[in-house]
């Protein structure tokens, strides 16, 4: 029952926090200077009026508000300013896919390779193993995205001859994207895990485990192992917030057709639906996330879970 | 009388006691023996005072060229190579030029300024909200502790660059009689204040969850129980067992921060041309990597050497200031 509450009330608080989020993207959204109306060519003032009026600029902003969380509701976000002829909920529904498949796939790559090595490292502290597998990670870490994208398509594209780089095809893009993105995360998410883990280790149940004739192996994935990943669980939410920063570089450097390529192409056509849709999408994706890894913290570590 | 020379013996030897096992002084004397902590710590301190001190002007003297300064005759040159500018003054060039036969030295050590700059100030600020908060909201618990970190939670969904964005395309073309308010360099103030104030994030939840732990621990109790106020339970008591992993995070703060701004460089919102940071550096070489090796290289090997000092400095602190790590 408890636990049942917990859930609700943190499902609760992130329905508000989504409700925030859209207010805050819908103000910041409209206050950036200049017209989405304006063109290359000079918009007789007539036409602009009626522009104007036909999409409701004409009323208070927080009338817009309104009729805009009204839309909300019955599905509607309204069109796109810069790619005429198409809805937002179009061009969401195309590229949200293709967000989601690259930040998902990178984030899978980044905990299969990265929890392993962590581990790994601490359980050969300050050996040369260690050292090497760190050193590793901080290349990964420290290799902003946009360098580590074009040398990985110089490498398996010109020079292993692995992949076509000059069509730039489909699978190409995908691959390379999601080690591109995964790369970094996989380095942070190691270093996390052996530290957190050396942590964990040094504990006095851990030594009555091994004095008690434990093996190796069973102390580090039955014992430390819970208590070692928690902190690489709670990093997942601040993670994705990143992920999403990243998957605007690797978009942009892969040219695939994201969420992030959206979103920045509204901002510099000053294209509000879309600002408001992309970063609604974004935000909910991950909001949710975040519940779920509340409730896995709570499952891993429970003095986590509301005390009082 | 006695007993007067026992009780101030007593005092000068507790004094004594406190002054040897102090957290900082032990954490020095721990760090001291890492090599690569050191090793490291050196790098870093040697490459901020390259970056402080070579750029100085005095009048128009310099001991670096202007890193802004363009020879369209002397575009791509190798490293150690002496030429002369169209007006026939003698150039020489430790690491090559640029595509636009601008001093590459000259422009890894000003961006490096600017990068260290963002990061170093932008993580200050992220760390005293971020640990501040933390603890507060940790220590106080219940109601409080539930809407500090709803917040906390609101500002995370909305994914930080996008506020980012937001906010720097607002304030780009935020004009007060025609004039550009963040115009320039302003605009790099614009950044790391924005940085700043979405980085403390994670640092406010990870002393929260440290404190959630700790405050159950005997010693907050026999504090709290001696009557000591909850500011300097959470000032003198809980903060300082929260500081390794603070200052873990904080190591891997300004290398995220430095990222965090090339990654607003390469959108187009970092640091404005003709100046420079590590970041815009990287990727006008990554851009030009096919013909131009040097501009990629150097940039990214001064990147990453600083980035690589951090972290392991981090790590040798964390050893150094962990006092479980002392037990053997």
């Amino acid at each position: 029952m408890d636990t049942f509450r917990y859930i609700l009330s943190r499902f609760l608080q992130s329905l508000f926090a989504l409700f925030c989020v859209l207010t805050l993207t819908f103000f910041l959204a409209r206050s950036i200077p200049g017209s989405p109306f304006l063109d290359e060519k000079a918009v007789p003032a007539h036409l602009m009026e009626k522009m104007k009026a036909k999409h409701g600029y004409d009323k208070p902003l927080i009338e817009q508000y309104g009729v805009y969380l009204g839309n909300l509701f019955t599905g509607n976000l309204g069109p796109s300013f810069g790619n005429k002829g198409f809805t937002v909920a179009e061009i969401i529904a195309q590229s949200l896919p293709v967000s989601a498949m690259v930040g998902a796939l990178g984030l899978i790559f980044a905990l299969i390779v990265g929890i392993p090595i962590g581990v790994f490292a601490a359980s050969r502290p300050n050996s040369s193993i260690d050292y090497s597998l760190m050193a590793f990670a901080m290349v990964g870490i420290c290799l902003p995205t946009f360098v580590i994208g074009p040398l990985l398509g110089q490498i398996f594209g010109l020079k292993l001859k692995l992949f076509d780089v000059a069509g730039w095809d489909g699978s190409t893009a995908w691959v390379l994207g999601t080690l591109t993105l995964g790369l970094y995360f996989s380095g942070y998410i190691a270093r996390l895990t052996r530290g957190s883990m050396l942590d964990v280790l040094s504990q006095d149940y851990i030594r009555t485990a091994t004095a008690k004739g434990v093996s190796r192996l069973a102390v580090l994935f039955k014992h430390a192992f819970r208590g070692g990943i928690s902190p690489v669980v709670a990093y997942i939410g601040p993670a994705l917030a990143q992920i999403i920063a990243g998957s605007f570089v690797v978009e942009s450097v892969f040219g695939l057709p994201g969420l992030g390529q959206h979103f920045i192409k509204g901002v510099t056509n000053r294209d509000p639906y879309l600002i408001q849709g992309t970063v609604m999408v974004l935000a909910s994706l991950m909001l949710f996330m975040n519940f779920l890894v509340d409730i896995a913290q709570a499952w891993l570590d429970p003095r986590a879970k509301l005390k009082s | 009388m006695a007993k007067n020379i026992a009780n101030t013996g007593l005092a000068a030897d507790l004094e004594t006691v406190e002054k040897g096992s102090s957290l900082g002084r032990d954490a020095w004397l721990r760090l001291r023996k890492n090599k690569l902590a050191m090793m490291s710590l050196g790098f870093f301190v040697f490459i901020t005072l390259v970056c402080i001190i070579l750029p100085i002007q005095i009048g128009d003297w310099s001991i670096l060229p202007d890193p802004n300064k363009t020879h369209p005759s002397l575009k791509s040159l190798g490293p150690f190579s002496s030429a002369e500018t169209a007006e026939g003054e003698a150039k020489f060039f430790l690491l090559g030029s640029d595509y636009l036969g601008r001093d590459n030295l000259s422009r890894i050590v000003h961006g490096g300024r600017i990068s260290i700059a963002v990061g170093v100030a932008a993580t200050l600020v992220s760390l005293m909200i971020g640990v501040l908060y933390g603890a507060t909201s940790g220590y106080l618990g219940g109601r409080i502790d539930s809407v500090m970190m709803r917040i906390v939670d609101i500002l995370f969904a909305l994914p930080f660059i996008i506020l980012v964005i937001l906010i720097i395309t607002i304030f780009q073309n935020f004009t007060i009689g025609g004039q550009r308010v963040f115009d320039g360099n302003k605009q790099l103030l614009l950044v790391f204040i924005t940085i700043g104030l979405v980085e403390w994030l994670t640092m406010a939840r990870i002393v929260r969850s440290q404190v959630i732990s700790l405050k159950a621990r005997e010693f907050v109790e026999a504090a709290r129980s001696l009557g000591l106020s909850n500011w300097r339970i959470i000032w003198r008591h809980l903060i300082p067992n929260t500081l390794g992993p603070v200052i873990v995070y904080s190591t891997l703060t300004v290398p995220a921060v430095m990222r965090f701004e090339a990654i607003l460089s390469f959108l187009g919102l970092g640091v404005q041309p003709p100046n420079a940071s590590w970041g815009s550096l990287i990727k006008e070489g990554a851009d030009l990597m096919v013909t131009n090796q040097e501009m990629l290289f150097y940039p990214s090997l001064v990147f990453g050497l600083t980035l690589f000092s951090l972290n392991f400095l981090g790590d040798g602190l964390r050893d150094a200031l962990d006092p479980k790590s002392s037990k053997d």
